[in-house]
């Protein structure tokens, strides 16, 4: 006699080995960090506030253990806390159920290399590099580790690839300059400093370190002036840092685009456009409908010479608000430069209908009428 | 080494402690030597010989009678022959015994630098505690002088327990707490030491920086002080944690500088981004401004710190050395520089300091950073004559190298391709003492580690709270004669097996037999005494300095000696490291010694000495070599 198995029970046997087996896994794979762990790094001296934002995330991440989203956030909190031991296990954790995401290995190096882990940092950065090629701070941070690890020819390398993608931003220009120096490259240093000074002209260390080049190319005369430059009112010390999304992936958490917005336009005053952009980008991320934040990115763009994306940003910005003036002017003024003169001229149509009384677009319109003419 | 060899040395070491087995493996691991199979399988015997790795330390055989070395009868100790078999060193090691043996408790030294955060606050019990190793009695061996930390602050009544100690030494490695009768019980709050003959009379005197009122000890000679603090003329009442002396001015007599840390209010609070209280940073107070003090000549100081331009700036300064960065006689100053750019002070030769460190290349690492200096060395680390600086730093910031690229040329940070970097960045560096462990020619590195904030990794050990999560070992990094660093702490493992919260380190030939000993201060744990019984890879010798009435001082001079093509430059200078003070003496170690030895006295005078042999101790006299 054969047995016959109802398929109804066979399906039930079926989803309950299945529910029992990602208890099992998801249990196992959320066993870095215990609940032991957690009491005592919340029992001592840790202040209220920290407290409850680590047992919060905590208990998120206990209850979704096969949530990526909410495992990477436990891990950001403790990182933002300084406790990089236990945020990079999280990281892991956030790995395991997402081995391609980059932003929880980025995020995974930052913490190994606070913990002094420049090896396995630089490891996980190359990680990066193979998942999002494009993303410039790979290659300023590689480039540092490089230089500590003594690979200083091969740093230099990496700190250019960021500026390719980076090219007037201070941060890299000076930190290329540096290592530049250290390489005893002095003539490419000083080349990268004066792209310093030309925005900056008062900044100590990079004034500091053209004296130092000046010197070592025998340039004395120059060193003089560096010298005198370094004594008078007005030098100052200024932190640049990257301006990137991930940098400030923790600080996000509590910042508001209001907040990135006024960064790009410090950016903007110093002319670092695409580090503006940057800002600017993790601005619309908090403000995703914000036609002025679009309008401001497609600026940048227009600025640093890449039109296509202007009127990309200029479209997005504009498909929220059409009557949005300057957003039509700037718009004419990116289509002029890729030659698509027609568009421009409708642009520049459209302020008028909208606003007949501009002004900032009278003398762009006499502009376009006059081309008009002559093309007819 | 042959197989028989490793057989007989792991017969003689490993028997107690570890399988016989292991060791040999462990031992054709290190020297490639090739030995018969065990019948255990490979994979067994292999991870056993893992699990020896790790515990190595396990090797070392204090107790055990140690055979006299050959090299060690052949001295011109001080010492009593009699009493060498007691405590002395065994360089007929082997590679996998350590090199550096804890002779602590032999050897009467029983002190801990203790702290009471209750009363020290929040950033002065972290800062620690310098010594001086000197000959305080003029007995020809070293002595030894301890910082305490005082439990009161910092006009309170102190106790006995908060007292400065002075250990002199009666037999090889053997000290007796001299400290009562001796007049050096300073009863200040003490950070570091600074040993130096200021009144010329050949007796060393000591400067002791507390936080508080700082006071100068003068040598009465037979290991007798007196306080001559007010009759000197010095008035310091900052937070001074190194002092070093120097003949700036070139008039014969030693001038002080004096480092400032901050101005400490001890009612700051602070705490770590997940709000636990910590040590504050120095950042939490005001930076001090150094001093600079003028050896008048006749027992009396006056302060040029105004005039010579030191007081211009205002940073948190620990660590301090001397040398004369642009070979032009004149000592310059280097000044470490806890989360500010360090300074380099050219000495003008009119009295006045200018601070060339940015400029050349040595006030920011190479990332145009400001890191937190501590201790700090200047010496010839890849033989070329020009000094080499070296500084410590706190976790997330390696220990900095900056070569000297050449006079008035300034410096590189070469730290990673010195091979420093990496190792050093999950470490908070605090002392650094840098001499030739092995007898080969170049000078090799010892960092002493312990935290300031505790951070996330921590290290099991025996540091009793409050500083248990702050200890974390201490590292030697061996030099491969051109300045490329390689840390080795496996055949070493004495020096770096206890996990403590270490802060000074001092180098000296404790016993006299040729070769470097350390004693390293940590806090809240006793400071340890490490014994040298490294293989001796060549010979030794220690160049002992001797001025004369009229003549240029001694500190600051430049001895020179050859190993084969290579030229060894040292700096007879008693201030390097971190809040200490250094024995009065050049040492070196060659594989082929050559007998001349240069002579480049403050002013730049140069003299050279012919000696005779090697593996002894030369006292050489201004005016007795042949000019150059």
């Amino acid at each position: 006699m054969t047995h016959q198995i109802n398929p109804f029970l066979q399906l039930r046997i079926l989803i309950l080995l299945v529910i029992f087996s990602s208890i099992f896994i998801t249990t196992k794979s959320f066993s870095q960090i215990t609940q032991e762990d957690i009491q005592t790094l919340t029992s001592g001296e840790i202040a209220l506030p920290v407290k409850k934002a680590i047992l919060g995330s905590y208990s998120f991440a206990k209850d979704s253990p096969s949530d990526f989203k909410v495992q990477l956030q436990l891990a950001k909190v403790l990182a933002s806390h300084d406790l990089h031991k236990w945020a990079q296990l999280q990281y892991m954790e956030a790995i395991k159920l997402n081995p391609d995401n980059m932003e929880a290995h980025y995020l995974n190096g930052i913490s190994l290399e606070l913990l002094g882990e420049s090896e396995s940092s630089l490891a996980e950065y190359q990680k990066c590099a193979v998942l999002d090629p494009d993303y410039a701070p790979l290659s300023f941070r590689i480039g540092e580790l490089l230089g500590r690890a003594g690979k200083i020819e091969a740093s230099v390398e990496y700190l250019k690839k960021y500026l390719q993608r980076r090219p007037d931003c201070v941060a890299g220009q000076r930190r290329l300059a540096q290592s530049l120096v250290t390489a005893e490259r002095y003539t490419e240093a000083k080349e990268y400093l004066s792209k310093v000074l030309l925005v900056h002209p008062n900044e100590k260390i990079s004034l500091t370190s053209m004296a130092t080049v000046q010197l070592r190319l025998g340039n004395m005369e120059e060193l003089a002036e560096y010298q005198k430059l370094l004594t008078e009112d007005g030098v100052e010390n200024i932190a640049f840092s990257l301006i990137d999304a991930l940098e400030f992936n923790v600080e996000l958490l509590n910042k508001s685009p209001n907040i990135w917005i006024t960064k790009s336009e410090e950016f903007d005053k110093t002319k670092q456009f695409s580090c503006a952009i940057v800002c600017l980008k993790i601005a619309n991320e908090g403000r995703p409908n914000d036609p002025v934040v679009l309008d401001r990115i497609g600026r940048n763009y227009f600025r640093l010479g890449k039109y296509r994306k202007a009127v990309r940003y200029f479209n997005r910005s504009l498909s929220i608000d059409g009557s949005r003036t300057i957003t039509l002017h700037n718009r004419a003024l990116a289509f002029i430069e890729i030659g698509k003169i027609q568009s421009a001229i409708q642009d520049v149509e459209l302020i008028f209908v909208l606003e007949p009384d501009n002004n900032r677009s009278s003398a762009l319109k006499k502009q376009l009428d006059a081309v008009n003419r002559d093309r007819r | 080494m042959g197989f028989s060899d490793v057989i007989k040395s792991c017969d003689r070491l490993f028997l107690d402690f570890i399988p016989k087995s292991t060791c040999i493996l462990f031992s054709r691991l290190q020297n490639n030597v090739r030995v018969p199979r065990y019948p255990a399988s490979n994979l067994k015997v292999a991870a056993m010989a893992l699990i020896s790795l790790t515990f190595i330390p396990a090797c070392s055989s204090d107790n055990k009678q140690k055979p006299i070395s050959n090299s060690k009868l052949e001295l011109n100790t001080p010492f009593d022959k009699e009493s060498l078999p007691q405590n002395v060193a065994d360089h007929t090691k082997t590679a996998v015994d350590p090199w550096l043996v804890d002779v602590t408790q032999q050897s009467g030294i029983d002190f801990t630098y203790k702290i009471h955060i209750e009363t020290a606050g929040p950033l002065i019990a972290a800062v620690g505690s310098g010594i001086a190793i000197f000959d305080a009695d003029g007995d020809s061996d070293l002595d030894i002088y301890l910082a305490q930390a005082s439990d009161t602050l910092p006009k309170g009544t102190p106790s006995k327990a908060g007292m400065n100690r002075f250990f002199e030494q009666v037999a090889p490695m053997k000290f007796i707490d001299s400290t009562e009768g001796s007049g050096l019980a300073d009863e200040g709050f003490t950070m570091g030491v600074a040993s130096g003959d200021y009144n010329n009379d050949g007796l060393p005197d000591i400067y002791v920086c507390n936080n508080g009122q700082d006071h100068l000890y003068k040598n009465l000679g037979g290991g007798q002080f007196t306080n001559v603090t007010i009759e000197a003329g010095i008035d310091i009442q900052g937070t001074s944690v190194s002092a070093g002396w120097l003949d700036y001015d070139l008039d014969g007599d030693l001038d002080l500088y004096v480092t400032q840390y901050v101005e400490y209010d001890i009612t700051t609070q602070c705490t770590d981004a997940a709000g636990r209280k910590e040590f504050c940073g120095p950042k939490a107070f005001p930076p001090s401004k150094d001093v600079l003090l003028k050896n008048t000549g006749d027992g009396k100081f006056i302060d040029v710190s105004t005039e010579s331009g030191i007081n211009k700036i205002a940073a948190a300064s620990l660590g301090i050395v001397f040398l004369d960065q642009n070979a032009d006689g004149l000592m310059d100053i280097y000044v470490a520089n806890d989360a500010y750019a360090n300074n380099l002070y050219v000495n003008q030769g009119d009295g006045k300091f200018v601070d060339l460190a940015p400029i050349l290349g040595a006030a920011l690492n190479m990332n145009g950073q400001k890191e937190a200096g501590m201790g700090v060395i200047a010496a010839d680390f890849d033989n070329d004559s020009f000094l080499d600086l070296f500084v410590t730093h706190l976790v997330m910031e390696s220990n900095t190298f900056y070569k000297n690229l050449g006079p008035n040329i300034g410096f590189n940070d070469t730290t990673g391709q010195s091979g420093l970097a990496t190792s050093s960045m999950p470490f908070t560096g605090f002392g650094v003492s840098a001499m030739d462990l092995e007898l080969d020619g170049d000078l090799d590195l010892f960092i002493a580690n312990g935290k300031v904030t505790r951070g996330d990794s921590i290290f099991k050990c025996n540091t009793p709270p409050p500083l248990t999560e702050y200890s974390e070992p201490n590292h030697i990094y061996l030099n491969d004669g051109s300045g490329k660093f390689k840390i080795d702490n496996n055949p070493l493992c004495e020096f770096s097996k206890d996990v403590r919260t270490s802060r000074s380190i001092v180098h000296a030939d404790l016993d006299r037999d040729g070769d470097l000993d350390l004693i390293v201060s940590n806090v809240q744990e006793p400071t340890q005494i490490f014994r040298n019984d490294a293989p001796r890879s060549g010979q030794w010798l220690v160049v002992d300095l001797l001025g004369i009435k009229g003549g240029p001082v001694t500190e600051g001079a430049t001895v020179m000696a050859q190993d084969g093509e290579e030229l060894m430059t040292r700096t007879f200078t008693t201030c390097k490291g971190y809040a200490s003070a250094f024995p009065a003496e050049v040492h070196f170690g060659a594989v082929n010694p050559g007998n001349n030895i240069e002579v480049v006295w403050p002013g730049g005078i140069r003299e050279n000495f012919n000696i005779e042999k090697w593996n002894q101790r030369v006292q050489l006299t201004y005016g007795e070599g042949e000019k150059k």
